[in-house]
C-alpha cells in the first residue's frame, strides 16, 4: 500500500520573531479532497502558519511542501500558482470597482474571458450591481466577497483561507460554505482558519488545534472526542475550551 | 531682460493682469485673465461646496446624501490600453497603478499637477524679479531653472517608483506566484516609468517655454528636454530599484504608500546629487563656459554609475524578492 502525498505537508516548522516563538516544531499534513480547520486561541501561531505557506513569512526552522516542492527550492511560485489565498485582512485596490479587480486577477492569472466565471460568481454572492461601485465604498464584508471571489478565478486545487467567513452576513457566510464544500467535492484541498467553532464543527473534515505555536490535535472531531474521553454528544467548542484550558494549567 | 515678453511677468497673476489689460485697453488680454479667474472660482466654489456639503454629515454618519459612483470596467474586454498591447501584463499594471487612480482622483492628480504647475510658475517669476534687479546676466537663474526641471522627474519618480512594490503589501502572495518575480518586475516598472516620463517631458518643455518667454537664461528646449529625459532615465531606475530592495508593505501613507524611509532618503540624496551636478554643468554651458560636448560626458557619466548601481541593486532585488517576506 502506498501513502499518499499530501497537497500542504509541514514538517518541523519553526518560526521566531526576535524572543517570541510563533510556530514551534509544528508538523502536519493536509490532503486533497478534505476540509482542514485550524483553530487555535488568539496569537496560537495560525496566521503565521498560513503565512508561512504562502510565503509571506520565512521560517526559522523547518520546512513547508506544496505538492512536494519544498519552499526553499527555485519552483514554489510555480507551487504557489495552484493556490487561491484569503488573508485575514485583504487589500483590495480602493480605486478599482470590484468587478474590475476580479478581472484584473483573472488577466494576471491569464483566464481571461468566460473561463473566469466572474459575472456568474458576482451574481451568485449578489454583486453584479456593487460590482460597479468602487471598492472604496465597500463594507468590509463587501471587501471580503470579492477577496474571496478573486481567489476563485483560477479554479485552484488548493485553497487557503484565513478567517473567511469574518464580516460576512448570513446568506453571504452560507455562500462560503457551499462553496468549500462543493470544492472538498471536486476533490480540492480546503484549509481555513476561523474562531467560530460551529462553522468548524460543521465543515471541516480534519481538525487541527494549535496553543502557544505548538500542536495540540489533530484528527477528525470523532478522534478528538475520544482523546478527550467524551461522549459523542460533546460540542467542538467544549472540546475546545477543554483542551486549551488543560493546556493553560500544564503550562502554568 | 528687456523683450517684450519680460514686461508680462503679470500674466502669472490672473487679478493683476486683468487690471493691467483694463488700464492699457489690451482686450484680448482681458478676456483671457477673467476665463482664467472665473475657472479658479468656479473650482473654488465647488471644493468650498463640496466640503460644505459632506464636512458636517459624515459627523453624524449621514451617508444616504452621497450618491455611490459607478464605472463601467476599465478591464472589461477589447477595452484599448494606449501605449501598452490589449490584454498584457504590462498594460493591466498601467490601467491599474497609474490610468484609474489618476481618473478616479482626478482631484488628487489635478492638485499634485497644479503644485508643480504653480511651483514652476513661481520660479520662473522669482527669477524674473531677481534678473530685473541685477545689472549684469547671473547665472543663479538658469541654475535654479534647470533644477526645477530636473526637480520634476526627480518628485514624479518618488511618487511613481518608490512605493511600485510595497503598495501591493498583502497581494504580493497573488502576484509572486502568478508572474514570477522578473515579469512582475518588468511589467510594473514599464508602466511607472511612462508616467514620469511623460510628465517630466511636458514639464520640461513648459519650462523651457516660460523662461525663454520671459527672457532668462536657459539652455534651451531641447538641452532641457535632454536633461530631463536623462533624469527620467536614471531617478526611475534608481526608484524602481529601491523600490523593489527596499519596500514598505505596511506604510499607507496617502502620497507614498509603501515606501520605506530609507528609500525615500536614498532616493532624494542621491538624486539631489545628481540633480544638482547636472544643474551646475547646464549653468556653466550657458553660459559659454563648456560646449554641449562636455555637457553630454558630464550628463552621461553620473547617469552610467547610477544606472550601474540601479541595475546592480536592481538584481539583488528581485533575487531578495524570490524570498522576501511581509
Amino acid at each position: 500500500m502506498t501513502v499518499e502525498q499530501p497537497a500542504i505537508e509541514i514538517v518541523q516548522l519553526t518560526k521566531t520573531y526576535g524572543q517570541k516563538t510563533a510556530v514551534r516544531e509544528l508538523s502536519l499534513r493536509f490532503e486533497a479532497g478534505r476540509i482542514h480547520c485550524l483553530l487555535g486561541p488568539n496569537g496560537a501561531g495560525k496566521t503565521t502558519t498560513i503565512k508561512t505557506i504562502m510565503g509571506l513569512k520565512n521560517p526559522t526552522s523547518g520546512d513547508v511542501r506544496i505538492n512536494g516542492v519544498s519552499i526553499r527550492s527555485d519552483g514554489i511560485h510555480e507551487a504557489r500558482r495552484g493556490i487561491g489565498y484569503l488573508p485575514e485582512e485583504p487589500l483590495l485596490y480602493d480605486h478599482l470597482t470590484g468587478r474590475e479587480f476580479l478581472q484584473f486577477v483573472s488577466e494576471i492569472y491569464g483566464v481571461s474571458g468566460r473561463r473566469n466565471g466572474i459575472e456568474g460568481r458576482l451574481a451568485e454572492f449578489e454583486m453584479q450591481t456593487a460590482g460597479d461601485e468602487p471598492i472604496r465604498t465597500y463594507s468590509l464584508g463587501m471587501k471580503k466577497k470579492i477577496a474571496f471571489l478573486a481567489t476563485l478565478i483560477s479554479d485552484p486545487p488548493i485553497l487557503i483561507y484565513d478567517e473567511p467567513t469574518s464580516a460576512l452576513d448570513a446568506l453571504s457566510a452560507r455562500k462560503v460554505k457551499e462553496v468549500l464544500s462543493d470544492y472538498r467535492s471536486r476533490g480540492r484541498l480546503v484549509l481555513f482558519t476561523t474562531h467560530i467553532l460551529e462553522i468548524a464543527e460543521r465543515l471541516a473534515d480534519r481538525i487541527a488545534i494549535m496553543d502557544h505555536g505548538a500542536l495540540r490535535f489533530s484528527g477528525s472531531l470523532e478522534e478528538l472526542r475520544n482523546e478527550m474521553h467524551e461522549s459523542g454528544e460533546a460540542s467542538l467548542e467544549d472540546l475546545f475550551v477543554q483542551l486549551v484550558a488543560d493546556g493553560k494549567g500544564q503550562s502554568e | 531682460m528687456g523683450s517684450g515678453g519680460a514686461q508680462r511677468w503679470y500674466m502669472f497673476q490672473p487679478p493683476l493682469s486683468f487690471l493691467h489689460a483694463v488700464s492699457t485697453g489690451e482686450w484680448s488680454l482681458a478676456v483671457l485673465s477673467m476665463t482664467v479667474l472665473s475657472l479658479l472660482t468656479v473650482v473654488s466654489v465647488w471644493l468650498l461646496a463640496r466640503w460644505y456639503r459632506v464636512a458636517h454629515r459624515e459627523i453624524i454618519l449621514d451617508g444616504g446624501s452621497v450618491q455611490t459612483p459607478l464605472y463601467s470596467s476599465a478591464f472589461a474586454p477589447g477595452r484599448r490600453r494606449v501605449p501598452f498591447a490589449p490584454g498584457s501584463v504590462s498594460g493591466a499594471f498601467w490601467v491599474k497603478d497609474v490610468l484609474l487612480p489618476i481618473r478616479r482622483s482626478a482631484a488628487g492628480y489635478a492638485q499634485q499637477l497644479a503644485f508643480t504647475l504653480s511651483g514652476s510658475i513661481v520660479t520662473v517669476v522669482f527669477l524674473h524679479f531677481w534678473e530685473e534687479s541685477r545689472t549684469t546676466g547671473s547665472g543663479v537663474t538658469c541654475f535654479v531653472l534647470v533644477l526645477a526641471t530636473l526637480a520634476v522627474p526627480l518628485l514624479f519618480s518618488a511618487h511613481g517608483c518608490l512605493p511600485v512594490l510595497g503598495m501591493e503589501g498583502v497581494n504580493i502572495a497573488l502576484l509572486r506566484p502568478a508572474l514570477g518575480v522578473r515579469r512582475l518586475f518588468i511589467a510594473k516598472s514599464s508602466a511607472q516609468a511612462l508616467f514620469v516620463l511623460g510628465h517630466a517631458a511636458v514639464l520640461a518643455t513648459l519650462i523651457g517655454i516660460g523662461a525663454r518667454w520671459t527672457g532668462l537664461a536657459h539652455p534651451g528646449i531641447l538641452v532641457a528636454l535632454g536633461l530631463a529625459l536623462a533624469a527620467t532615465v536614471g531617478f526611475s531606475a534608481m526608484g524602481l530599484a529601491l523600490g523593489f530592495g527596499l519596500p514598505d508593505f505596511h506604510r499607507r501613507s496617502m502620497m507614498l504608500p509603501g515606501a520605506s524611509k530609507a528609500a525615500q532618503f536614498i532616493h532624494m540624496a542621491g538624486g539631489g546629487m545628481v540633480a544638482v551636478t547636472w544643474s551646475l554643468l547646464a549653468t556653466a554651458f550657458t553660459l559659454g563656459h563648456i560646449t554641449i560636448l562636455t555637457l553630454a560626458v558630464g550628463v552621461i557619466m553620473p547617469l552610467a554609475l547610477v544606472m550601474t548601481l540601479s541595475v546592480a541593486f536592481g538584481f539583488w532585488s528581485l533575487r531578495q524578492l524570490e524570498r522576501l517576506e511581509i
